[in-house]
């Protein structure tokens, strides 16, 4: 039932890909992205060469040389780089790791901060950061995550922690964000479950229970048992708070599957034992110990057939499959460390390259910015608004439109 | 003495100019004899709907015995006939005048039980048959039947304001050509709902009637038993052994009101089912357009239910960062279970854990592409 009961949830259902699958998307949305740049800088072309009569030969306020030097022909600049996906998908890290910065000047639970950055990952997965640069959408998505998670906090108050933010600015880009992520809104995280798992784990080391597979697990954890298993769950904590956020696995791993690996990067010898005792051969599942046989002989044997046949029927042990998923589960996140390691310089080249594609009108002297946050044409918007004006107001007067 | 009688005259004079002058005391007057109620308190206004002038009715019977006439009021070169002439139902005309024409684009344009407004209901009961009578049923969506309404509201305003008069009459003529069938079959229909809701109505009526006998006869009943009773009850008395007649007698008239009971309650019975059954058959049958296939039994959970594979709950567990919470009575106080939380952290922990994503043979390509069911586009610079 648990099983089922999480497969109709959205993230299993809309946000879980295979390895390859999440590569293909990743590109998809690259190319689509770098297509819109293509068309933005050929736009702009157009319209500098056409600026660029002679009568009109006003430089480039070009901050670097006073000298007015005569605009450069548009036609021999070349279109700029643009970033492959992995680049992108470097952007997108960094400005989690940003996002996390800012969840902690407020102070938020860590589902708040998880919640933002898993809204930060879906959203790009989608829409590719040469039309949405990140930066503009920190603030927006850290807001939503509240609500989300029921830590409200007013826009004034949001705003009164972060330098020359403004409401406004916070809720421009909300509904675009939310309906970036398909208005799906609960995320699944593996936090509170990894707090139940360790509960469990503590009451039945607590108890004295005759399970063998516990007897096992207790050998194997040695002295202090429970002791060693807080400081795992503390160390835990800290991967699913980090790691687990900035890699992949959310698309790839089921919560539990992500918090029993996390566990096992905190304690490797511990989740291995823990897994073979709940989910191995002879598990109980987490049942007391049967021990009708000897007290209870003549009379509820109807229960103990049944209780066989259920036995009979049970599905093979998970342990043998989960094990190398949750391996590789652990391995993902521990190659998300890396992107913490990556340098500034690293990031500034990705940046200044991303700045140089939504910028044309910088370099070629016209046009017009790509991508939200860079002030969008107003021009646009307002050829684009009135039709559906129109239209709505026939399709909701009062009286209905004109006649026929 | 002089004075009254001039006086009285002089009044009635004022009266008179008063009423001509102003026309809103026009009831008192007839615009074309000029005599007043005052002195003729039978007087009679009528109107002929071909002009609407008033007269009264010695003026009518003056003007019009010989045969049809020119209305008499100034300006106004109508011929009008006596036998079209009628009371005025409405103090203002103009009501009257716009009732008229209602009630003849109703018997055009306007569906009889269609009830969009209240004169077309004042006026439905008296057409048996009407033509511009479309439903709602009859358009495709709610807009073209309002567009009909609307259009129905215009040649009515066209007729009364005398805007286009020959235009309108042309259209009116043109629709009642063109769909002459189906005004027939909607006036049946009408006609015959009409017909449904009359049987519906005397059912009732019978039904009440039969109801109220019932309880009538309940009671009278009831009160010549417990007379029965009392009767009795003297009778054990005088016996010589009275507590044992007594007895006797209660225990009888107890059998017997527990009889009776029992009688009425069938009764009441077979008087409920009549209600329900035959009468309202046709009834229940008249709007049904086909067999429903029979419902699924719902389930509220859709195929969830609560067995746990994986583990199992306990009332307790052991757990170091909810101590504080456990004996803090302002969390506690506000309702706060610790139970549902341990509920719902050791489900999480373990729904999902048999699920295994990364197949991409199994995920299909269909899931590589779901980027058109989003809201939010990539954005298109061109």
């Amino acid at each position: 039932m648990e099983d089922q009961l999480y497969t109709t949830t959205t993230q299993c259902q809309t946000w879980s890909f295979g390895p390859s699958t999440l590569s293909t998307l990743r590109a998809t949305t690259n190319a689509a992205g770098v297509r819109s740049i293509k068309r933005g800088w050929k736009r702009a072309r157009v319209e500098a060469s056409a600026a660029n009569t002679p009568l009109a030969t006003t430089p480039i306020p070009s901050t670097a040389s006073n000298t007015p030097t005569p605009a450069p022909d548009p036609a021999s600049i070349p279109d700029p780089e643009t970033l492959t996906p992995s680049e992108e998908l470097t952007l997108v890290n960094y400005y989690m790791l940003r996002l996390m910065a800012m969840s902690d000047i407020f102070s938020f639970p860590s589902s708040v901060k998880a919640t933002a950055c898993v809204f930060l990952s879906r959203f790009h997965l989608h829409h590719s950061v040469h039309s949405y640069h990140p930066k503009h959408l920190l603030t927006t998505i850290l807001f939503l995550a509240t609500k989300t998670e029921n830590n409200y906090l007013s826009t004034a108050e949001f705003c009164k922690r972060i330098p020359k933010l403004t409401p406004e600015a916070v809720l421009k880009y909300e509904f675009k964000v939310a309906g970036g992520i398909g208005w799906d809104f609960e995320i699944r995280h593996p936090l509170r479950g990894a707090d139940g798992g360790i509960m469990e784990l503590l009451t039945a080391l607590g108890s004295n229970s005759a399970d063998p597979g516990l007897q096992v697990l207790k050998e194997k954890l040695g002295q202090n048992q429970s002791r060693r298993v807080t400081d795992a769950a503390g160390r835990m904590k800290g991967y699913l708070t980090k790691e687990a956020l900035v890699s992949d696995v959310y698309y790839h791993y089921t919560p539990p599957q992500i918090f029993l690996g996390a566990l096992w990067l905190a304690d490797k010898e511990l989740a291995e034992a823990y897994i073979e005792w709940r989910f191995g051969e002879n598990s109980l599942m987490g049942r007391p110990l049967k021990k009708k046989k000897k007290e209870k002989k003549g009379k509820e044997k109807n229960v103990e057939d049944e209780a066989a046949a259920a036995e009979a029927s049970k599905p093979p042990a998970l342990a043998p499959k989960l094990i190398p998923v949750v391996a590789a589960c652990a391995e993902m996140m521990l190659k998300a460390q890396e992107y913490e390691k990556i340098s500034v310089d690293v990031l500034k080249r990705i940046d200044k390259k991303l700045h140089r594609c939504q910028n044309p009108q910088k370099f070629l002297g016209a046009g017009s910015p790509i991508g939200i946050g860079n002030d969008a044409p107003a021009k646009k918007a307002a050829e684009e608004a009135p039709p559906p004006e129109k239209k709505r107001k026939t399709e909701e007067d009062l009286f209905g439109g004109a006649l026929r | 003495m002089p004075s009254l009688p001039a006086s009285t005259a002089a009044a009635i004079a004022r009266a008179r100019e008063n009423a001509i002058n102003r026309g809103g005391d026009a009831d008192e007057i007839c615009p074309v004899c000029k005599s007043s109620r005052y002195l003729n308190p039978n007087m009679r206004f009528l109107v002929n709907p071909e002009c609407y002038h008033k007269m009264c009715e010695s003026c009518v019977d003056r003007l019009f015995s010989q045969g049809p006439s020119q209305c008499p009021v100034v300006g106004c070169d109508k011929i009008l006939r006596k036998q079209r002439f009628r009371k005025q139902t409405f103090e203002d005309i103009q009501v009257e005048k716009e009732v008229d024409v209602r009630k003849r684009i109703a018997k055009t344009l306007v569906t009889p039980s269609g009830s969009s407004t209240c004169c077309e209901g004042a006026i439905a009961d008296g057409c048996a048959m009407d033509s511009f009578n479309k439903r709602q049923e009859d358009f495709p969506s709610l807009k073209e039947f309002n567009d009909y309404l609307e259009e129905v509201e215009t040649v009515t305003f066209n007729l009364l304001n005398s805007v286009d008069i020959n235009a309108t009459e042309a259209k009116i003529t043109a629709f009642e050509q063109s769909n002459k069938s189906s005004i027939l079959q909607n006036a049946a229909k009408a006609a015959q709902e009409q017909q449904f809701a009359l049987a519906q109505r005397e059912f009732e009526k019978e039904h009440h009637r039969r109801t109220r006998e019932l309880e009538n006869e309940i009671e009278a009943e009831e009160k010549r038993e417990k007379a029965e009773h009392k009767a009795n009850l003297l009778k054990a008395l005088e016996a010589e052994n009275p507590d044992a007649e007594v007895a006797k007698v209660n225990k009888l008239a107890r059998k017997k009101s527990s009889m009776r009971r029992e009688h009425q309650e069938r009764r009441a019975r077979e008087l409920e089912a009549a209600k329900n059954a035959p009468a309202f058959q046709f009834m229940a049958n008249l709007n049904r357009v086909a067999e429903e296939p029979p419902q699924e039994k719902y389930d509220p959970v859709d195929g969830f239910d609560e067995t746990t594979r994986y583990f199992m709950y306990r009332d307790r567990y052991e757990s170091p960062w909810l101590d504080d919470t456990r004996n803090n009575k302002t969390v506690l106080a506000g309702g706060y279970l610790l139970q549902q939380y341990y509920e719902r952290a050791v489900f999480e922990a373990f729904s999902g854990v048999g699920c295994f994503i990364e197949d991409p043979a199994a995920e299909g390509q269909d899931a590589a592409a779901p980027l058109n069911s989003f809201d939010t586009p990539m954005i298109d610079t061109i």
